[in-house]
């Protein structure tokens, strides 16, 4: 490939850097050009686009219900698909995407712990008042936490690095800048990983603290919801022993984050259901 | 299956389950609200504009809806220990109850709305049917069971412990479950289908849009392939069976860990498909020429993909 051309392969390793707009001058041009251009890159920099904006438009606690709504099915069409389209590099995505994912919950998981009481009981420890502050500055995604589930930590983590390993890392020289960069986006994407981990581990934790406290729900419904929380809970180890053999596995890794997000997502339910 | 208004909606209800003593407030402003009827019974007909609401929640009991004539809403409710709060609008007509003395008992809804009505309908433990409105439709029950025939437009089924079934649904149709089934017949539209454990049955599916979610549940998908068209299934460990016309056109993706594939169409290995060594399988192939795509993961799960009769 020559300085001029721009294939779709090109624009998704740079896509990264164009959305923050850390790329400029004449490959800028041809990322601008290649976008108008090309209609997958083009539509999937307009979807950037609007959920970064969408994300940005979040308050920080109790989201209006409209922008749930608006938000919640965005996230779902973009959270999940994150490593089933075999991208090169579809970070942005899955970052802004994560983002939205974890400040809404967040923001529903306040709501849920302020509504039936388990806010007071975690505020000393946990900082239950501050969810937000705990968000990462730049958007992350989820990761593998043995933590979260009690039933589940038997299980081997694999680490959160393979989850962000970028394809095309393999092979590079070490000491090159190539090699140095990636060390770095490793680095960052690690220290990012992290931190999401840990919102999510608070929102799992209180979540689970709600659903204790939700004596008025119909025990035939807390029991389904056990059951489902066990099946989930046996694909997130299922997915977590598979990854330990295979940790950059795309697929795999994005059979993980869909467990452990449908498992935020039935614990956030689960505490919002309404007393019988 | 998420998070959607009608949990919110129906926590509100619950709250107003409490006993009378933490209601006082409220009551108070009930009473004031001279449009709002207070009674275990209703026997009415009122008349509700084009495109109208009518709004139906309940905690345990059943809601029935069906078609009348005209533009009139006619309302059959009682509560056996419950206090029926009623109002009604040219634009909306809406029906709860809640708890009398800290008691409630069964409560039941039979409506009959005009042809087009939008529908909010929710209940806790309590049944929910709709027939023929064909109007839009937000349907939610924890443990009870959702039935629909006949909807159009902006179409959200959700249940938690309970089944959904549903046939002839036009517009934006979706629909989520936790522990219950789904089961979908001759829907036209865009189709989003999530449950955790409930298996999944879509038959005579015509959308240009289709994507289905679970961990154990087993889908079967019967529908057409639009030229246009994506369509994505996924599962953890629940079977996918997709059964599709023999003269659609689809690029297909299959990846699963440790399921097989089948299909009745011819695959061809591609570079970069591989399956070895304990690794994802992962075929990418293409049938009649291509067109829709067509996108099938599980962790565990098998992949069958069936022709069915040649469709137009």
């Amino acid at each position: 490939m020559t300085e001029t051309e721009m294939t779709c392969e090109r624009f998704e390793e740079r896509l990264a850097d164009y959305m923050e707009g850390d790329v400029q001058g004449a490959e800028r041009a041809l990322l601008d050009a290649h976008a108008a251009s090309c209609a997958a890159c083009g539509a999937l920099v307009g979807d950037l686009r609007k959920i970064v904006a969408e994300a940005a438009t979040l308050p920080a606690i109790e989201p209006p219900r409209a922008v749930w709504a608006g938000i919640e099915s965005r996230i779902a069409a973009n959270v999940v698909p994150i490593a089933a389209r075999r991208r090169t590099v579809p970070l942005v995505r899955a970052l802004t995407a994560a983002a939205a994912m974890i400040l809404v919950t967040a923001s529903v998981t306040y709501m849920a712990t302020k509504k039936f009481g388990a806010l007071d009981a975690q505020r000393d420890t946990t900082g239950g008042t501050q969810i937000v502050a705990h968000l990462p500055t730049n958007p992350v995604t989820t990761s593998t936490n043995p933590d979260i589930d009690p039933a589940s930590s038997s299980t081997p983590a694999t680490g959160s690095s393979a989850l962000f390993s970028p394809r095309g890392t393999t092979g590079v020289p070490e000491g090159s800048a190539t090699s140095v960069r990636t060390a770095s986006n490793q680095k960052r994407y690690n220290d990012k990983t992290a931190s999401a981990m840990a919102v999510y581990d608070e929102e799992i934790s209180r979540l689970r603290s709600v659903l204790k406290r939700r004596e008025d729900l119909d025990p035939k419904t807390v029991a389904a919801i056990q059951r489902s929380l066990g099946v989930i809970d046996t694909a997130i180890s299922q997915a977590r022993a598979a990854l330990a053999a295979d940790p950059a596995s795309a697929f795999l890794n994005k059979r993980l984050n869909d467990a452990q997000n449908k498992k935020v997502e039935l614990l956030r339910t689960a505490a919002m259901l309404p007393s019988t | 299956m998420t998070v959607r208004h009608y949990y919110i909606a129906l926590g509100a209800l619950a709250i107003a389950a409490l006993p009378a003593g933490a209601q006082d407030h409220d009551r108070d402003r009930d009473r004031s609200d001279r449009s709002e009827q207070l009674t275990s019974k209703v026997d009415t007909t009122v008349s509700l504009s084009k495109g109208g609401t009518v709004d139906l929640s309940l905690v345990s009991g059943e809601i029935i809806v069906t078609t009348g004539s005209g533009n009139q809403v006619k309302i059959h409710a009682t509560s056996e220990r419950g206090v029926l709060m009623f109002s009604a609008t040219p634009s909306r007509v809406s029906l709860n109850v809640r708890s009398q003395h800290g008691r409630m008992g069964d409560t039941r809804y039979e409506v009959s709305v005009p042809v087009g009505t939008r529908l909010a309908l929710k209940a806790v433990s309590g049944d929910i049917s709709s027939r023929g409105v064909n109007g839009e439709i937000e349907a939610g029950t924890v443990s009870g069971d959702l039935e629909v025939s006949d909807a159009k437009g902006d179409i959200s089924l959700e249940a938690v412990s309970g089944d959904v079934t549903a046939e002839h649904l036009n517009g934006d149709v979706r629909v989520s479950a936790v522990s219950g089934d789904v089961s979908l017949t001759d829907v036209v539209g865009p189709l989003e289908v999530e449950t955790v454990s409930g298996e999944m049955r879509l038959d005579g599916v015509k959308s240009k849009s289709v994507r289905t979610e679970t961990v154990s549940g087993e889908l079967d998908y019967d529908g057409s392939l639009d030229a246009d068209g994506r369509y994505e299934f996924h599962s953890h460990s629940g079977d996918l069976r997709l059964r599709v016309p023999s003269n659609a056109g689809a690029t297909v993706r299959v990846e699963t860990f440790s399921g097989s594939v089948e299909s009745d169409f011819p695959m061809t290995m591609q570079p970069g498909d591989h399956g070895m060594n304990g690794r994802p399988k992962r075929l990418e192939f293409t049938f009649n020429g291509g067109g829709a795509r067509l996108t099938a993961e599980t962790f565990s799960g098998d992949i069958t993909i069936e022709k069915t009769s040649s469709r137009p």
